[in-house]
């Protein structure tokens, strides 16, 4: 195999990799930049992590079109480094772990514990934010 | 927790399974235990009512009961030796080869994985014997190992392309010592994934001659798509699926799996020429005498496919000495060989071009364990839902003891050819399998947006994550990429088991969302047969017959054949059928014939799926026919119960509005104790809602009787519950959008009227029965089914005059 710099954009998967980058720069990052959508979509986050069921004729309560597009983009992060709850005591216990990628691999667990599934994944979301700030941070 | 706490210091310590999931009473089944350090455990039959763990609802409920199985146990580790391969058993003739030609059609997956075993008869353990391999490099290699630690390996310098088949081939003189190794790629249009044009022949082919001594015997088998690490694993394949062996077969312990087809395997006992090896590819019949003369064996996986398919497990030697073989693990027969030229795309029509398998290392169809203890059936037990629970120490007294205790489900049926309730409950084992040990939580994508969350792990999905072993689902992909379409509950099903909370579901699903259905059951004091689709595939009307009333799971979506028809016949003779689940009889099944603890799914180019078949791949190796969809053979679901299935999403459920048709006076009954504005189910233990998960709707354009109401439908879901994908034509924004766009998002309650008195009630959604528990079962879900059941259950009109 030829060194890492010979290889060619098809071999590097360029086509999908750059427009990824375009497509988070364009439309997600600038909603997490901004200070006062960030907070918007932190705070509806923490009030309604993953959905409210449709209850005495009222519709099920999904997330903002802004949400969405972040939450899409963080849900379709590869298996590398990808974050899951882990259950650690059921109905009482849950924490975070970070998938390697590689099959037979354990998840690798994060410090911390959470007393809900809601509390834990409202955890992972605010990590994403950083790490996906931290990634884009020119 | 410490900073350096570990998921290490979580892990499970038992893990079982049974050699039958459905028993009459006076039948006996057997527990296979594996005890992760060794530890002794307590068993003890227990009858499951209630497996869900929630808080929020009446909580977990099992009861104990007192047979030969209470006791303590002395625990060992068992293993599962996974990964599949070809064991031709040891023979003078292969054994004692000095002189060879070693020659195989391959088409490998994943090249550089590891040393891949291709044709061996090779022990690693003292290093004897000969074979082809890919080596670490992903190249050709042929070894000879000669004894006392001498041994040579030849390999060709050139690593082998991703999915193009090669002939490789290797001869060697003991007389002169030569050895010559040849690699070849054979593109043509059709067999591979690249194109006879992207195939360059100098990064490709080669030819490497060296020197070496003649190989040492070893008393290991042929081992093909593997190799021998040692003769004898103490495991041997016999019965069941292995039905046309005429021996037991003792089988290694196979090492260096290889992923990816072998064609064409021929063993000879002199050096043959590039000329000659050439001549023996297509087949033994057509060689020259000179190639035949000297050919010991000559293996054509194709040789025993019929027009009923390829179900057998046995590989045949096409040359006169017949040193036939047994897959092990089930790999994918009737798949497209070195020479498919994709003029014809089902493989009975032209078996020689489908003369390959398919191997992978994740691959299993038994765990072949010893057995720690069996049952045999107390003639007065009950039917119902059971589990051999097995536990180290006293468990958790909240019942939470997820590590250190395992539920090995079964089901008893009746007395044999008898009932014992005028209402089955049909527990849909066929769908458990094909999401058995699936690993979706670490290894799909899009797997959080399927959910609609971040998956939570359990326990059990750790071990699965690590022990790949355990074998896979139907909706997982092998390690090399490709579908997985065979699933045997030989095996411990892990998220097959009551307490557990899957990852895709808010709460649970399958087996244990089925529990619902039995705990309500048991609560209203409703009398119940539990009987299996595999019994249900067995006997058809026969069973169904005896019942005024049949009631199916809450996801009864895999199908064998005589499954609906036995459903369609049963309606048209005056059965009262009620349909508890979404997206149910989509996909075609088919069972091994002679062992119904294994199924065969092909997921072809349509449907809600997770892989497709590669091309020329969608019929079933077990029977022959078309895989995938019943709706592609023509028999879409709602032609058999009057719903299809229309939409899913996994984030949150929703509710149900009456409809005008339940207010027509001939079915008064059906909402008695509902008013006429209620809304129906916003409550429940999965998603909160009645209507959630996957939902069917009518379609009078695909077979839902004319004359069917329409009695409630749902409103309100999110947008991440889409239509499904193979009723989409063109992909366009606007249409085929989520549940705040589409009016086919939606789940629809019906009821019909059929011949002699029979009928069908189906609410539509897969969240239905989580409902009928809400605020202590006193809820308008509960209500309704009940209503239903005991109209059903007696004998005043349906349709009130």
């Amino acid at each position: 195999m030829t060194q890492d710099a010979d290889l060619t954009g098809v071999q590097q998967n360029l086509g999908k990799v750059k427009t990824d980058e375009y497509i988070t720069r364009t439309h997600i990052v600038p909603l997490l930049r901004d200070e006062k959508t960030r907070k918007r979509l932190i705070e509806e986050h923490a009030r309604n992590p993953i959905g409210i069921p449709g209850q005495n004729g009222q519709k099920a309560v999904g997330h903002s079109e802004d949400l969405q597009r972040v939450i899409d983009k963080f849900r379709r992060h590869p298996q590398e480094g990808k974050l899951v709850r882990v259950c650690t005591k059921p109905h009482r216990e849950w924490r975070i772990g970070r998938l390697t990628g590689v099959r037979g691999d354990l998840p690798e667990l994060l410090d911390g514990t959470y007393e809900s599934e809601d509390e834990a994944e409202h955890a992972i979301f605010l990590l994403r934010i950083d790490e996906l700030l931290a990634e884009y941070k020119d | 927790m410490t900073d350096s706490q570990s998921l290490r210091d979580y892990s499970l310590q038992l893990t079982g399974y049974s050699d039958k999931y459905s028993v009459h009473p006076g039948d006996e089944i057997k527990f296979y235990v594996n005890s992760e350090n060794g530890l002794d455990y307590d068993a003890a039959i227990v009858r499951l009512i209630h497996g869900d763990t929630n808080p929020d609802g009446p909580g977990y409920k099992e009861e104990e009961i007192e047979t030969t199985v209470t006791g303590t146990y002395a625990g060992r580790q068992q293993r599962i030796h996974g990964g599949s391969y070809i064991c031709v058993p040891d023979s003078w003739s292969l054994r004692s080869l000095e002189s060879f030609t070693l020659q195989v059609m391959v088409w490998s997956t994943t090249p550089t994985k590891r040393r891949q075993g291709l044709l061996t008869k090779w022990l690693e353990s003292d290093g004897t014997g000969y074979g082809l391999f890919l080596n670490a490099d992903g190249q050709a290699c042929v070894e000879i190992g000669s004894g006392g630690g001498k041994r040579t390996a030849l390999a060709s310098g050139k690593p082998l392309e991703e999915k193009v088949w090669y002939l490789i081939a290797a001869s060697f003189d003991a007389e002169s010592g030569k050895l010559t190794l040849y690699q070849e790629p054979i593109p043509s249009y059709s067999n591979g994934g690249l194109g006879v044009s992207k195939v360059v022949s100098e990064n490709s082919s080669a030819t490497a001659e060296g020197k070496a001594a003649p190989p040492a015997e070893n008393d290991a088998p042929i081992t093909m798509a593997a190799y021998s690490a040692e003769s004898d694993s103490g495991r041997v394949a016999s019965g069941g699926h292995f039905s046309d062996l005429p021996a037991p077969v003792v089988l290694p312990l196979q090492s260096g799996l290889f992923n990816g087809k072998l064609d064409r395997p021929r063993v000879s006992r002199r050096a043959l020429s590039r000329a000659e090896i050439e001549s023996l590819v297509e087949s033994y019949r057509t060689a020259p005498a000179v190639v035949r003369n000297s050919c010991v064996a000559a293996w054509d996986f194709h040789a025993n496919m019929s027009s009923k398919g390829i179900p057998s497990q046995r590989v045949i030697d096409t040359s006169e000495r017949h040193e036939d073989g047994v897959v092990i693990n089930m790999p994918w027969r009737a798949v497209t060989g070195y020479n498919w030229t994709g003029d014809e795309i089902v493989f009975t029509h032209a078996p020689d071009e489908y003369g390959a398998i398919h191997f992978h290392d994740d691959d299993v169809d038994d765990c072949r364990w010893d057995v720690d203890f069996a049952l045999t059936v107390p003639d007065e037990l009950k039917s119902g839902v059971y589990a051999a629970r097995v536990r180290i120490g006293e468990g958790d007294p909240d019942g939470y003891a997820v590590e250190t205790e395992d539920y090995i489900p079964f089901f008893v049926r009746p007395p044999r050819g008898k009932k014992t309730a005028d209402l089955a409950l049909i527990i849909p084992t066929a769908s458990y399998l094909a999401y058995a040990n699936d690993n979706l939580s670490s290894n799909s994508v899009v797997a959080q947006l399927l959910a609609g969350k971040v998956p939570v792990m359990q326990m059990q999905d750790l071990y699965l994550a690590e022990h790949r072993e355990y074998g896979l689902s139907t909706y997982s992909l092998h390690s090399d990429g490709h579908g997985v379409c065979y699933s045997s509950r030989l095996r411990p099903m892990l998220n097959m088991r009551p307490k557990y909370r899957h990852w895709l579901s808010p709460s649970l699903w399958q087996l244990n969302g089925d529990l619902h259905i039995v705990d309500w059951l048991e609560t209203k004091g409703i009398e119940y047969d539990i009987h299996t689709d595999e019994d249900l595939d067995r006997e058809g009307m026969d069973l169904l017959a005896k019942y005024k009333v049949v009631l199916t799971g809450s996801h009864p979506e895999y199908s064998s054949e005589n499954m609906i028809n036995a459903y369609e016949a049963y309606q048209a003779q005056g059965g009262r059928w009620m349909y508890l689940g979404a997206n149910g009889f989509y996909w075609i099944v088919a069972y091994h014939p002679d062992n119904s603890n294994i199924i065969e799914v092909r997921k072809g180019e349509a449907g809600t799926r997770a892989w497709t078949a590669n091309p020329g791949e969608y019929n079933n190796a077990f029977d022959g026919k078309f895989g995938g969809m019943w709706r592609a053979r023509g028999r879409i679901p709602s032609k058999l119960c009057g719903l299809t299935f229309t939409a899913y999403g996994f984030d949150v459920s929703s509710y149900y509005r009456r409809m005008p048709d339940s207010e027509r006076p001939e079915i008064a009954w059906m909402f008695e104790g509902i008013g006429k504005d209620e809304i129906i189910g916003d409550f429940g233990l999965v998603g909160g809602g009645a209507a959630g998960l996957e939902l069917d709707r009518y379609d009078l354009d695909f077979g839902t009787p004319k004359h069917a109401y329409l009695v409630a439908r749902s409103e309100g879901h999110t947008d991440l519950l889409l239509q499904v994908n193979e009723e989409i034509h063109f992909s366009v924004r606007g249409y085929y959008g989520g549940g705040d766009e589409n009016p086919m998002v939606r789940a629809d309650m019906i009821f019909y009227t059929t011949a002699n008195g029979g009928a069908v009630w189906a609410p539509g959604a897969l969240t239905w029965c989580g409902s009928l528990s809400h605020n202590a079962y006193d809820n308008n879900v509960s209500r309704l089914t009940e209503n239903v059941v005991r109209r059903f259950l007696s004998d005043e009109p349906l349709l009130i005059k």
